[in-house]
Formats: C-alpha cells, structure tokens, sequence
C-alpha cells in the first residue's frame, strides 16, 4: 500500500509539476530578459532607447495588453532639457509611445516635484512630449494623491505616503537621469524613487542615505529602470546652475536591478568625476545590503552596445 | 430723449458688468491663464494710476481725470468694481424689498467726514504711507475681497470638481489662504453689502476717498445731471430713483459731488426734465449758492494737507511712522525696499492672487501697523521662483516694480543665515543637503564636514533670499537655515561659470 500510494503521489506530483512549470513561465513572471543590464552610447534618446529595450527583451516583456503603467521621470525643476536637471523628454516621449504599442490601456507621468509643478511640467519639456506621445500627466502636487504603505524591511523608513498611481496601475517604470546630488551624493534609480513620495523631509532628518536604501525594500517595485544619460550633470547637482555643469554623455543604462542600474551609471559618471565612488554615494551599497540588488555587475549578462 | 438715456443706462450696466467680471477674474484665475490677459483692467483704477504715476501710468490718471472733468463720476459707475459691486448688491437686495422701501430720498451730504477722510488719506500719502488709502481705496478693497472670499469659493468649487473628475480637474491647497487676510476682505465685503443694500451708494459718498476727489472735480465737469424748471412737474420720481441720494426735487438740484452718473434719473422722468447739461451754458447756470460749511471744510483741509507736506518737505527721513526690525520683513522682487513698499502698496493682493508658487502671502504684524495686508514672503510653505517675475509685471501701483528674468535671479531681498546647533548633519551626522539642493545660485554649498559628510555653507553675496533652504530644511522644532529680511533690496554677485572642458568617456565598467 505504502508504495503504490508513493508512486501514485510521485506520478501526480510529477504531472503538476510538468503543468506546474511551463504555466509559471507563461504567466506568472517574463521569460527571462536577453541580458541582466543594458548600456548603449552614442546615439539620440529615441534611438539609444529602441536598441536598449530590444536587448531586454522589448516592452512586451514588461507590460502586458491592456495593463496601466505609469512612467515616474525626474522633473523636479523649473528648468529647460538642456539643463539636465530633469529627464529629457524625448525618452520618456519614447517609452511612453512603446508602453502604447504593447498594448498599455493608459500610461501616466508624474512627479512630486520641487519647483513650482506647472512649470515644471511645462518648461521640462515633458507634459508636451508625454501628451503629443499620447500618455497624460498625472497631478501629484497635494498630499490627498498619495496613500501610507508600510515599508516592512525598512530600517529607519517604516512607513511613507507613496502616489496612488504607482499603487494603483499594473506597471511602474522608473526613469532618472542621471546626476550629481550634493544632498546623497549622487541621483540615479534609487533617488529618483524618492520622487514617488509624499513626505521627503523625513527622510533628511532620518538619514537619508538609509531611508534611500529602505525604500528600494518597497513591495512594489519597478519593471525596469531606464537612467537617461544623454546629459548628464556633474556637478550642482540636483538643481544646476548653468549648461556649464552639463557634459553631453549619450548614454543610456537599462536594467530591472535598481542598484545594478545605479552600480552601472555611478560607474559611468565616475569618468567625470573620479572622487564619485561607491562608497560615497552609500545608498547604493545599502540597497545591495537590503537585498534590492547587487552592486556586483561583474556577475551579470551586461550588453555594450555603441551606436 | 428718453430713448438715448435708456440707452446710455443699459450700455452702462453692459460694460459695468463686463469690467466688474474682467477685474474679479484677474483675481480669482486660478489656473494663471486669464490674469495676463486681463490684467489692463487694473491699471485703469484710480488709485493705482495715481501711485503708479511716477512709473507709467501717468496717462492712465491723466485720461481718467480728463474724463471725471468732462462727464462727472463715471468712473464710479463704468470702472470703478467696488462701485459695481454695490450696484450689483442693490439690485439683488431690491428684490426682496417692498416698492416703497425701494425708494430713495434726498440725503444731505455729509462733508465733514467726507472731506475729513479725503484730507487725512492725503495728508498720509503725503507723509510716504498708503496705510490708509490701503484700508479705504474701492479698487484696494475689491481686490483683497476678491482674493481673499471669492477666490477660496472658486478654490472650493474646484475642489469639487476636483474630486468628481480627478483627471481633469487638479486640487487647490486651502494653505495659500490665511485667517488675518480673509477677516480683512469680509470685513470690506459686510461693510458694502450693508450700506449698498440700505442706502444704495453712500459707501462712495462718504467714506470713499477716491469718490470725494472726483467728486470735487465733477463739480467743475462739462457736463452733469441738471434739472430744467420750465419742464419739471415736482414729481420727485428721479430723487427717488438716485441711489446716490444726491438729487434734491425740492430745490430741484443735483449734487454733482456725490452723482455717479448711472443714469437712471434720466430713464425715469416722464417730462425729460432731467438730464445731461453742458455746465457753462448760460441757460441752465444756477447761482451760486455760498455756504460756510463748505468754506469752513475747504480751509481746514488746505491747512492740513499744507501742513502735511511742510512736515514732508522739512523732516524726509522721518516719515516712518512704525520702524520695522523684523527680519520676517521680506518684501517680494521688485518691492526695492520696505519704504517704497509702504510708499506704493495698497495692498489689493494682486500679486498674492497672481503668484504661482503662492510664496507671496498678506503681512500682519511684519511690516509694522501701517503695513498690514501688505505682500511679504513666508517660507513656510512655498518659496521663490527662480526665474519668476510675474508678482512684478502685475502690480498696478508701481508698488512691485517690473523685473527682467535677469534682473530678478540677481534682485536680493534677503540673505540666508546658517545655524549649524540645527542643522541634522551635525546632529545626526548623517547626509542631508536639502538646503543645497534648493538653492538655485549655490550661494548654499556643501563643503567637507567629518567622514565624508557634507554640510552648508552660505555665501550671502549670491542669496537672493528666495527660501528654497529654508521652506525644504527638515530641521524641526528650529530650522537650520533662515532668510533674513534686506530692508532695501540688495545686488547680489551672479555667480562666476567655470566652461567644463568635455570629457571624453566610455562605458566605465
């Protein structure tokens, strides 16, 4: 008895299993992206962008027919493309109209911004670039847009009031650029997620770099992040006084690993400014030791691609 | 006859209304889109026109001088909104009187206080302080009353709208708008609801400066209301029609002081008794009747107003009646200094209604007396622009003078002081930086503290002092860094560009 009711179970669990696998495959997580991490030199935002995401595997990987998505770029300051003080808007215009051609039912775009919203929004460049793409900005200027999540793992952040878009829709896509930070040392994927947060005071009183890294623990996290690195500032940072701290990069990091993503572009930036390492920008290395990523890229597929 | 005159009224209520909406809608455009356009509006107020002489609207004053001496006050009932408004009030009012409590009746003028607070806004304005021309001035008044009642309706309608269609409509923060100021435009809004609904105009018959200055004028226009004898019956239907109470059937004489010029007298006379007369011509010259109450209000006036400007001519540093020290006395770009301020401002809110980051708020004790309701900048919320100016290109008076976007990322109105016993690098030792990442000139900088870490620095000599630092800095009970007021507004160094060579790089890793 004992053995028959062994092989019946093994038999069964064997036809599960065998139902069991492919259907995860299909439906539960993407196949698996043709490379861990994407970096593309050399070419416009559009055109860098098009090669990057077909070395992830195309958006169809990432947002499924008639899911939402919503798109968070840096459009923190009242302040023109060229001032890389936010993510040009070409880009997001890109990933915006690529969202639509997967089958997006809708996709959004907003940021808590710092300056004045409306003119951020406007002299960024990027509510006409989303809205002649097809996408729509989403209002984020008044607390009564975000909603309090508990962030479990966090060390010094437990808790924050994040944008309801970002809970609501199926699909987040975060999208920095990349930048100095006088604040945490450098802006790139895990900063620009502060972004998506109500009450940013408490994470300056509160450690930043900490609460950087504890936030990368939220549940929801984003499908890829795609740091623009077209212009990239220097120095000044976040904010920029002038085109002086602005060097034209033409590059592109694309990874779903947001401490791989930053890894990748800090290791990029730090061309520009040698003293800029791991160790100064700390919120990467926590994120690694949070368990949001690795900082070790080595270990990954990584594509170079040079237009 | 009476063809023409009906005309001439309904022409007066159509453009009446439009203006009233155009001034209200410079106020209450909550999106920022209308108010540019419609700005001219404003600058055809009296009281603006007047302190704005000096910086452009010389014309404007002149135009509306010419037109008091050539047709009486219809700018009281064609310009004026606060005037409008009563009308408006008055109508609305009468449809819940009965007929007879709808008539008006012949009042006596009230010189003495008329005149008495026409002399006293004067004697200020002569002596630099606007204080009471603020509390006084119709256009003033609507303004703040516009700002500060209707504006928080318009915010709470589309707060509604907001919440039915939140992808069309955004919210609007109640935040911008502040107790003090809102006391001050419901107190306007009482004041002229009352009297206009109990005795039609006699707000601007008594208590208006603007009214008593263009009243003494009509006195002297070409043309005003005047009564014929050979046709008038005695009926007595125009002095019940004159909201303005100033037509006297008796002596079959109107007041051309106190008329504003609505027309409906004219409109109501069934023997076109009543209507417009050229003043100097002969047939219709009255004596002159001498009364010593007038030349007894006409010295005392000149004697105060002369000795007003002796004190002016032979004391000009002195005029301040209420020195101000407080280092919350930030006055906004193109203010220049709180003197000029409280020499041009009459506090009409234009500029808070207009300010997109709605850092600009109305001042209560910062200013001293004489600058209550004044435009001042508070941090606590909101900060400055950096390259926004449109506070500057909206103020009517002259009060916030014109910037260029240039001028303005250089115009300095305060300087940002560092407390470090604040400041949470140094008490937490942890990154912060909020402070420098706010501040658009790097006159905030971080420079090397221990172990790596940053901390501010200020060079005051690029602050503008628009509070970026002090609005974001998450020091709390205390901030670490605070804007201190520059009584006159200052020139701050534009910041020195170092041209970054490009570097050439490759991926990096």
């Amino acid at each position: 008895m004992e053995r028959r009711n062994f092989i019946k179970s093994l038999t069964l669990g064997s036809i599960v299993g065998a139902l069991g696998t492919p259907s995860k495959r299909l439906f539960a997580s993407p196949a698996p992206a043709a490379a861990d991490l994407v970096a593309v030199m050399g070419g416009e935002p559009e055109a860098m962008y098009s090669r990057a995401i077909a070395a992830m595997g195309g958006m169809r990987q990432y947002v499924k027919k008639g899911q939402r998505v919503v798109i968070k770029p840096n459009i923190g300051w009242d302040k023109r493309p060229e001032l890389a003080a936010n993510t040009n808007p070409l880009l997001v215009a890109a990933i915006v109209k690529d969202c639509l051609a997967a089958g997006a039912s809708e996709v959004g775009v907003f940021d808590h911004t710092c300056d004045t919203w409306l003119k951020c929004y406007k002299n960024s460049g990027i509510e006409e670039a989303v809205k002649a793409a097809g996408g729509k900005m989403l209002f984020a200027h008044e607390e009564r847009y975000y909603r309090e999540v508990a962030i479990p793992n966090g060390k010094r952040l437990k808790s924050a009031k994040v944008h309801e878009a970002i809970l609501d829709y199926d699909v987040w896509i975060n999208v920095p650029v990349l930048k100095n930070h006088n604040g945490a040392k450098m802006s790139i994927s895990m900063k620009n997620a502060m972004g998506i947060v109500w009450d940013r005071g408490y994470w300056h009183a509160n450690d930043l770099q900490q609460c950087i890294a504890d936030f990368a623990t939220f549940r929801k996290r984003p499908a890829l992040h795609i740091v623009d690195a077209y212009r990239v500032m220097t120095k000044n940072g976040p904010q920029g006084r002038s085109v002086n701290d602005v060097q034209l990069a033409k590059a592109l990091f694309v990874s779903a690993d947001t401490v791989a993503a930053d890894t990748a572009a800090l290791k990029f930036f730090n061309q520009y400014n040698p003293k800029m390492t791991l160790d100064e920008a700390s919120h990467i290395k926590l994120g690694e030791q949070m368990k949001a990523g690795t900082t070790g890229i080595d270990r990954l597929t990584i594509q170079r691609i040079r237009l | 006859m009476r063809a023409m005159y009906k005309g001439l009224r309904y022409f007066r209520i159509l453009f009446g209304t439009l203006f009233l909406t155009a001034v209200t809608l410079v106020f209450v455009d909550l999106g920022g889109r209308a108010a540019g356009l419609l700005q001219p509006v404003i600058e055809w107020q009296f009281v603006p026109a007047l302190l704005g002489a000096t910086s452009g609207s010389l014309c404007v004053l002149l135009l509306l001088l010419l037109l008091t001496l050539a047709f009486g006050r219809v700018y009281c009932s064609f310009l004026c909104p606060a005037g409008i408004f009563q009308d408006v009030v008055t109508r609305i009012a009468n449809l819940f009187k009965s007929r007879k409590a709808r008539r008006y009746t012949y009042a006596a003028p009230h010189r003495w206080l008329r005149y008495g607070l026409l002399t006293a806004t004067l004697a200020a304005f002569l002596l630099g302080e606007t204080a009471l021309l603020l509390w006084l001035d119709p256009y003033s008044n609507y303004g703040r009353m516009a700002e500060n009642l209707f504006r928080a309706g318009a915010t709470g309608l589309n707060n509604v709208g907001a919440a039915a269609f939140p992808d069309t409509f955004y919210r609007i923060s109640y935040k911008t708008f502040t107790a003090g100021s809102i006391a001050a435009g419901a107190l306007f809004f009482s004041v002229l609801v009352v009297l206009s609904a109990w005795r039609g105009r006699l707000y601007c018959n008594t208590i208006c400066p603007v009214g008593s200055l263009l009243g003494v004028l009509s006195k002297y226009s070409l043309f005003h209301i005047g009564i014929s004898k050979a046709a008038c019956t005695h009926c007595r239907l125009c002095e019940r029609a004159c909201k303005a109470q100033c037509i006297d059937g008796r002596t079959e004489q109107c007041d051309a002081s106190r008329c504003v010029q609505c027309y409906t007298c004219t409109t109501v006379c069934k023997t076109n008794a009543i209507g417009l007369r050229f003043r100097y011509a002969s047939r219709f010259r009255s004596a002159a009747v001498v009364d010593p109450q007038r030349r007894r209000v006409f010295l005392a006036s000149a004697g105060l107003l002369g000795a007003a400007a002796a004190a002016r001519a032979l004391f000009p540093q002195a005029r301040r009646l209420w020195p101000v020290e407080s280092p919350k006395a930030i006055a906004p770009p193109g203010a220049q200094s709180i003197d000029h301020l409280k020499q041009y401002c009459t506090g009409c809110h234009a500029c808070i209604a207009r300010c997109p980051s709605k850092v600009i708020r109305p001042a209560l004790g910062e200013y001293g007396l004489d600058g209550v309701m004044m435009p001042v900048m508070d941090y606590r919320y909101a900060f400055c622009n950096y390259t926004c100016t449109e506070c500057s290109q909206i103020c009517p008076n002259g009060a916030l003078l014109p910037l260029t976007e240039d001028h303005k990322k250089t115009t300095q109105i305060g300087k940002a002081a560092f407390k470090a016993e604040n400041c949470i690098v140094l008490l937490d030792e942890t990154d912060c930086g909020a402070c420098d990442e706010h501040c658009p000139t790097k006159a905030v900088h971080m420079v090397d503290f221990r172990d790596g870490l940053l901390i501010p620095e200020v060079d005051p000599t690029l602050c503008i002092g628009c509070g970026g630092c002090e609005y974001i800095c998450p020091g709390r009970p205390d901030k670490a860094i605070v804007v201190q007021a520059n009584p006159s507004h200052l020139t701050a160094r534009l910041p020195v560009e170092e041209k970054q060579e490009t570097i050439e790089v490759d991926f990096g890793f």
